[in-house]
């Protein structure tokens, strides 16, 4: 059980990271002018044994500032997107480096921390930082500009640390945003969603950046299409910003999917709500998107090549030597692509991505378009948007299943296609419909996208193949993918039939949109 | 909320005074902290009554007749229940809980009904699916007995572990004489014997 949020001062920033030179750079920038202090602050974080802080999301810290101790305690963020993050803070001063949760009198902080017993909290990791302040006027707001120089430390691990923080001290996120735009246009800048706690707490364990997976999307079943919009959007923002870290650092081919699953769900939720949104908002932002989303692509064809396609045909041949051939050529066309996707997310335009969405979501761009009648759905309740929605995207999909026993090929890739934007409306829109009909009918949705998935993979593969046997030079080359492409070909046909019958149990599955 | 409900058939093995206690560690930490005496003895509630003004407050609810309502605003309730009690409203108590406290005894302790009451507990549905945790006490523990080896390695057979071990001590009858905690002292002496507290309040904190 859980105590309720409490209501804290919050602390609004966006946290950009680059490298030394990024830094010396942006200490030197036009934008950044004014007089800046300099002070050093070295902070040792605390949690039990049992690490049940962590697991609550609070991070305490214990920071000196000359000669005086600070006690600060944060509550995880919501989110990240776009670089925001917006957390709770509490500060108290102690008089040495250990902390005291004694001096805590906010009952609200006590609720979430609940009992820890003084001698059960020891130091995780700490960070020694250079930070450089200067505060700016800017487009109306007042921002602290943060410079971090220094390092993360755990144990006998360290990692560099360089950071921007702009923290909004007055005023409106808006001029947040364009100062770190206009930030990203000159210097070296991307997004990382860990903070230094979340950073040192994966130092002190050893662990790389996992992957991360969709968190579902808390809309109240009676929210608006406007706020709906910001949260759905939002989410997806972040579920793109969490991977980053796992796609640049980590080695689980999940992050770079993820990542991609992210970039999709975006451009899904703009087509999607692209009646109420307006076209001329959503181009500029699709075009982003579908460049970083190419850039990931071949990446990910590689591993599911190399893991589904040619995986199981090497498992059941392991005599077959002419696999391993094919095997290499496919290694080292992923390690191109795995470059290719990094070098985009390492890239300015990532960076401008997240910022410039996030800015959007924030300002709500939405509302920015002229008057329309469509404008006027925006204060309406969302689920009946979403109705309407959800039933144009299942009428599309009957339309072209239509015979679907007897359809050729390419007309079930059209099915499969239209299936795919129904998988992405009831992705956003189920949170709304809370009933046993919702998960009955996305059962079924499911297991029929994912059969119908196959159809892809095929189509991959053929194209994977074509690219890896080259001009056909090498007769080893040639037999293994022929191997391939036969094993893959005569899967389908057994494919065949499973896909007519759930496409019978889908087509009777009742829409849980219809009450 | 969290709800710690302390149990064990037997009489005597330390129910009242590991009720008492964490309440009383809870409330010292600043948390809004109930205490539910199920028992017609009374003895929480006895021990409520003695309490010192000054001391960490602690709410006290009599439900010696019948099982209350949930305290509004609180934090912590912990529960003490009687020796004897009905399977059915075991139950009901267990079901409210997010951890349940069993205390031993290794001088006395009788395997067979230990292991009966363990198994009963197991079967229970919120156990089962783990959604109530146990959490096992060695009570008046005397260091590298022979009986306190023989009650680890009896639980750990049953598929339990020892969460937490309390050393045997004459300050624990006084304490409750007084309507006092060791966690309300601040003598050296004291803080040495609330350490032995510590993994039983983390494995009751982790349930959360
Ligand atoms: N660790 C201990 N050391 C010494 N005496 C103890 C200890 N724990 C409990 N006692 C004493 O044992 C007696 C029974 O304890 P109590 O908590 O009342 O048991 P229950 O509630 O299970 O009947 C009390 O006199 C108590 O002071
Ligand atoms: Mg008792």
């Amino acid at each position: 059980m859980t105590s309720a949020a409490p209501s804290a001062p919050v602390e609004i920033e966006l946290k950009l990271a680059t490298d030394a030179d990024g830094l010396a750079a942006l200490s030197d920038a036009p934008e950044l002018d004014g007089q800046s202090s300099v002070r050093r602050l070295d902070s040792t974080y605390f949690d039990t044994r049992d690490r049940r802080l962590t697991a609550r999301g609070i991070t305490l810290r214990v920071r000196k500032i000359g000669r005086r101790y600070v006690q600060t305690i944060k509550t995880a963020g919501k989110g990240s997107a776009g670089g925001l993050s917006t957390r709770s803070e509490w500060e108290w001063p102690v008089d040495g480096p250990k902390p005291d949760l004694s001096v805590i009198d906010d009952h609200s902080v006590i609720g979430l921390i609940g009992l820890v017993r003084p001698q059960e909290l020891q130091a995780v990791f700490g960070t020694r930082v250079r930070r450089a302040t200067r505060t700016l006027e800017f487009g109306g707001a007042r921002i602290e500009v943060a410079l971090d120089d220094g390092e993360v430390v755990a144990g006998r691990r360290r990692q560099p640390l360089h950071e921007v923080e702009l923290e909004l001290l007055a005023g409106d996120v808006d001029p947040l945003y364009e100062l770190a735009l206009a930030l990203n246009r000159r210097h070296t800048l991307s997004i990382d969603p860990r903070s230094k706690a979340a950073r040192g707490e994966a130092l002190a364990n050893g662990s790389a950046p996992q992957p991360k997976f969709q968190s579902s999307i808390d809309l109240p079943d009676d929210v608006t299409v406007d706020d709906g919009l910001a949260l759905i959007l939002g989410n997806c923002l972040t579920h793109w910003t969490e991977n980053l870290p796992a796609v640049r650092e980590g080695s689980d081919p999940e992050g770079i999917h993820q990542a991609r699953v992210a970039l999709r769900r975006l451009r899904s939720a703009l087509q999607l709500f692209r009646p109420v949104i307006g076209a001329a908002e959503i181009e500029p932002l699709k075009h982003r998107l579908r460049a970083l989303g190419n850039a990931m692509g071949p990446a990910r064809d590689a591993d599911v090549f190399i893991d589904e396609m040619l995986g199981p045909v090497a498992t059941a041949m392991p005599q077959e030597t002419s696999l391993a051939v094919l095997k290499q050529a496919a290694e080292a066309w992923r390690r191109e692509g795995y470059a290719e996707a990094r070098m985009a997310l390492d890239g300015p335009q990532a960076t401008e991505m997240a910022l410039s969405m996030g800015h959007w979501i924030a300002l709500r761009g939405w509302r920015q378009q002229p008057y329309s009648p469509t404008v006027e759905w925006l204060d309406r309740p969302m689920v009946d948007l979403a109705d309407q929605l959800l039933q144009r995207r299942l009428r599309a999909v009957l339309k072209r299943g239509r015979g679907f026993a007897n359809l050729p090929a390419d007309a079930r890739h059209e099915v499969r296609i239209a299936m795919k934007k129904l998988r992405y409306a009831v992705d956003f829109c189920a949170p709304l419909y809370p009933s046993p009909a919702t998960k009955l009918f996305f059962k079924h949705l499911k297991r029929l996208q994912s059969l119908l998935g196959h159809l892809q993979d095929q189509a991959m593969t053929e194209a994977a193949l074509g690219h890896l046997e080259g001009g056909g030079a090498d007769a080893k080359l040639q037999r293994a993918v022929g191997l391939v492409a036969g094993w893959h070909a005569h899967a389908m046909v057994d494919l065949s039939t499973r896909t007519n019958a759930e496409w019978a149990a889908f087509k009777s599955a009742k829409p849980f949109w219809h009450v | 909320m969290l709800t710690i409900l302390v149990a064990n058939r037997k009489g005597g093995c330390g129910k009242t005074t590991i009720a008492t206690h964490l309440a009383a560690a809870f409330a010292n930490g600043g948390l809004h902290t109930a205490l539910a005496d199920t028992d017609r003895q009374r003895s929480a509630i006895g021990w409520l009554k003695r309490r010192p003004k000054h001391d960490a407050k602690i709410d006290g609810h009599d439900w010696t007749k019948s099982i209350g309502k949930p305290p509004k605003r609180c934090d912590r309730l912990v529960i003490d229940a009687p020796a004897a009690m009905r399977t059915s409203r075991v139950e009901d108590l267990i079901r409210a809980a997010d951890i349940v406290i069993v205390p031993v005894l290794p001088s006395t302790f009788d395997e067979a009904a230990t292991a009966r009451f363990l198994k009963r507990i197991d079967a229970l549905k919120p156990i089962r699916k783990e959604k109530t945790g146990v959490a096992i006490v060695g009570n008046r523990m005397r260091p590298r007995t022979r009986a306190g080896a023989r009650l680890e390695s009896f639980l750990a057979n049953q598929g339990h572990f020892v969460a937490a071990r309390l050393r045997e001590s004459a300050i624990y009858a006084e304490l409750a004489a007084d309507g006092r905690s060791l966690f309300d002292l601040t003598t050296k002496r004291a803080a040495a014997l609330a350490e032995d507290w510590d993994p039983l309040i983390a494995a009751i904190e982790r349930s959360r």
